[in-house]
């Protein structure tokens, strides 16, 4: 059972619960909730991933592309990457043991995607398929159509991260999230040889998604480094770890997200700083999620 | 007097916001002002409301600034001032010279001594001559001859039509407080421009502009009176910038340089936060995250969008 300090989700200390202010206020849940609502509509209908003129499947992927360079995603990446180029030949079918990278215990992950119906996890026969309606599919598509600089691939990341950090606020109000549930499942957990279970988040992606997300979903459109970090901060994201979210969110790693409109330098007398506006894109995508909200 | 002020600015500091420069680079490249006040966006920005602000104001339409954006913008920076411990005197005294010219088309010096602040008798009159001088140079009044105050120093067209648009009974009362706020805010608005004007200039010559109104000590020093400068400047600064957002974290980071830290900065940001009771529409205060996230009033970022498609 998952008793921590932490934020489950954005790794913020707490004195109690599995969630944080930030991670557990309404509008947070409300306006994910309804962005993943929007895109499993749309999914439905859709026979590819377009992420350069559709605005829903452009965010999740931008923030996707938040995550991928980070060390601890490195073995996700890689499984959704074999899937898709895979998926793509026709091969259908996996043994789980090809999928393994490095020492990490993959099974978490697979069923994670097995839930979402991204794959179908045979436990018994060790056995991956990737079924015909899959979004890896859809992905593969996209890229045959479109395979100039398109950021679909990290569509599949995105749309499984925030899949699972919306269960994690489900679950995390009914019950205590337990290992390899929800958003647990993206996470390295290990056992010492005392029994003692450590849980290895990668916080400096978790941690900037909810910022960029609550941020979003609390109506801001422009923030700054000062921000940034005063959230960082406070979830031990500091020193070059932090220069790291800065330069990926302000694209001076090759992540060519669209988040952000603009990011541009200021002065502020004695301390220069970035300053980030959001893509109008996602600002009106915010007004159609809030508007959709307020009617219900 | 004045001639002796402009010899006792130092050039390590930006005498509109208080910022103090730090190297030597700083005070070379723009002595007297800081690169924030003196960036063209907020310069043309500060142009362009006072252009209008002055159109509106000679059309007469004072009474409805609160339907107006420009007028209501101004009526903000006044808000700002009519709290200001120091420079509420002075708002005082606009608002009792601009009921005074409606009532009588003259006003009198001794009503405007009652409004003053001041340790003795001189230092009050002092105080209102300069708002007199201060009150000429943003060109609400105008130099004119006779034996009298009023009318070597007479009330100019634009304070004329104001006036004549305002509907008040008494003297005493002043104007509302709304009304008072942007008669006020126009005035220190242009005033703020034009020292900014001379400041670049090199601060050549006789002081011009709100500078006149800053506080003397006993050395006859003037002293900056930041708390109303700099929250004025940042919002102006920003807004002109081509930003709707601005963070409690980024205020503070603004004002730490200029001096203003500690309960300066808490009771500025309060003011902003809105949990000190003052009128002003500046700003929408959020509170997310363990701090205030603040939003321009959408009136005022149209307003200045509209200056930017003028300008383009």
């Amino acid at each position: 059972m998952v008793k921590g300090s932490r934020c489950i989700v954005c790794g913020d200390r707490i004195d109690a619960g599995q969630l944080c202010d930030w991670c557990r206020d309404p509008r947070f849940e409300g306006v994910l909730r309804g962005l993943i609502e929007e895109v499993d509509l749309q999914l439905k209908q859709a026979t590819r991933i377009d992420v350069k003129s559709n605005s829903t499947f452009s965010l999740i992927a931008d923030l996707g592309l938040l995550g991928t360079r980070h060390p601890l995603l490195s073995s996700p990446s890689k499984i959704i990457a074999v899937l898709i180029t895979e998926g793509g030949k026709g091969i259908r079918k996996f043994k789980m043991r090809d999928l393994y990278y490095g020492q990490r215990d993959v099974k978490p992950f697979l069923m994670m995607l097995h839930d979402l119906g991204l794959v179908v996890c045979d436990e018994a026969k060790e056995e991956v398929t990737i079924p015909d309606d899959s979004v890896l599919l859809k992905i593969k598509h996209e890229l045959e159509v479109d395979p100039r600089r398109n950021p679909a691939a990290a569509f599949a990341l995105g749309y499984v991260t925030l899949k699972s950090i919306l269960k994690t606020l489900e679950l995390a109000k009914q019950q205590v999230v337990q290992y390899g549930e929800a958003v647990m499942c993206l996470y390295s957990i290990t056992k010492s040889t005392e029994g003692k279970v450590r849980v290895t988040m990668p916080k400096s992606y978790m941690a900037t998604l909810s910022f960029v997300l609550g941020s979003w979903a609390r109506g801001f459109t422009e923030f700054s480094e000062l921000d940034l970090h005063k959230f960082m901060v406070d979830r031990g994201v500091i020193g070059k770890e932090f220069k790291e979210v800065l330069a990926t969110l302000s694209c001076a790693f090759a992540t060519t997200h669209g988040l952000y409109e603009r990011a541009n330098v200021e002065h502020l007398g004695r301390v220069v700083i970035h300053r980030f506006r959001l893509s109008e894109d996602y600002v009106r995508l915010y007004e159609r999620i809030r508007e959709r909200l307020r009617t219900r | 007097m004045n001639m002796s002020l402009s010899a006792q600015l130092s050039k390590d500091k930006c005498w509109i916001c208080g910022y103090k420069k730090m190297t030597q680079s700083e005070i070379l490249l723009l002595p007297y002002i800081c690169h924030w006040c003196s960036n063209e966006h907020t310069v043309t920005l500060i142009n362009n409301i006072i252009l209008e602000a002055k159109e509106r104001l000679n059309q007469g339409e004072l009474s409805k600034c609160e339907d107006i954006d420009v007028l209501s913008f101004v009526a903000d920076i006044g808000t700002f001032g009519a709290h200001h411990p120091y420079f509420k005197q002075f708002s005082k005294m606009m608002s009792i010279m601009a009921v005074q010219v409606a009532l009588e088309h003259k006003y009198t010096l001794d009503r405007l001594v009652r409004a003053t602040d001041g340790k003795g008798i001189q230092e009050r009159w002092e105080r209102v001559f300069n708002c007199i001088d201060f009150l000429m140079d943003v060109g609400l009044l105008e130099k004119g001859h006779g034996h009298y105050m009023y009318e070597r120093y007479r009330p100019s067209n634009l304070l004329l039509n104001l006036t004549a648009s305002v509907e008040v009974t008494d003297v005493e009362k002043g104007l509302p407080p709304r009304t008072a706020a942007c008669l006020a805010g126009y005035a220190w608005l242009h005033g703020i421009a034009i020292t900014i004007n001379w400041l670049k200039e090199g601060a050549r010559g006789e002081a011009r502009g709100i500078i006149r109104l800053y506080a003397k000590g006993e050395d006859r020093k003037p002293s900056i009176p930041k708390s109303f400068t700099a929250p004025i400047m940042h919002t102006l600064g920003h807004l002109a910038k081509g930003y709707d957002e601005f963070s409690e974290a980024d205020f503070r980071a603004w004002l730490n340089p200029r001096g203003l830290t500690g309960k300066d900065a808490d009771f500025l940001t309060n003011i902003l936060a809105k949990v000190v009771p003052l009128s002003h529409r500046l700003v929408n205060p959020i509170y997310a995250g363990g701090t205030y996230h603040f939003k321009f009033n959408p009136l005022y970022i149209r307003m200045r969008e509209r200056y930017r498609e003028r300008g383009r």
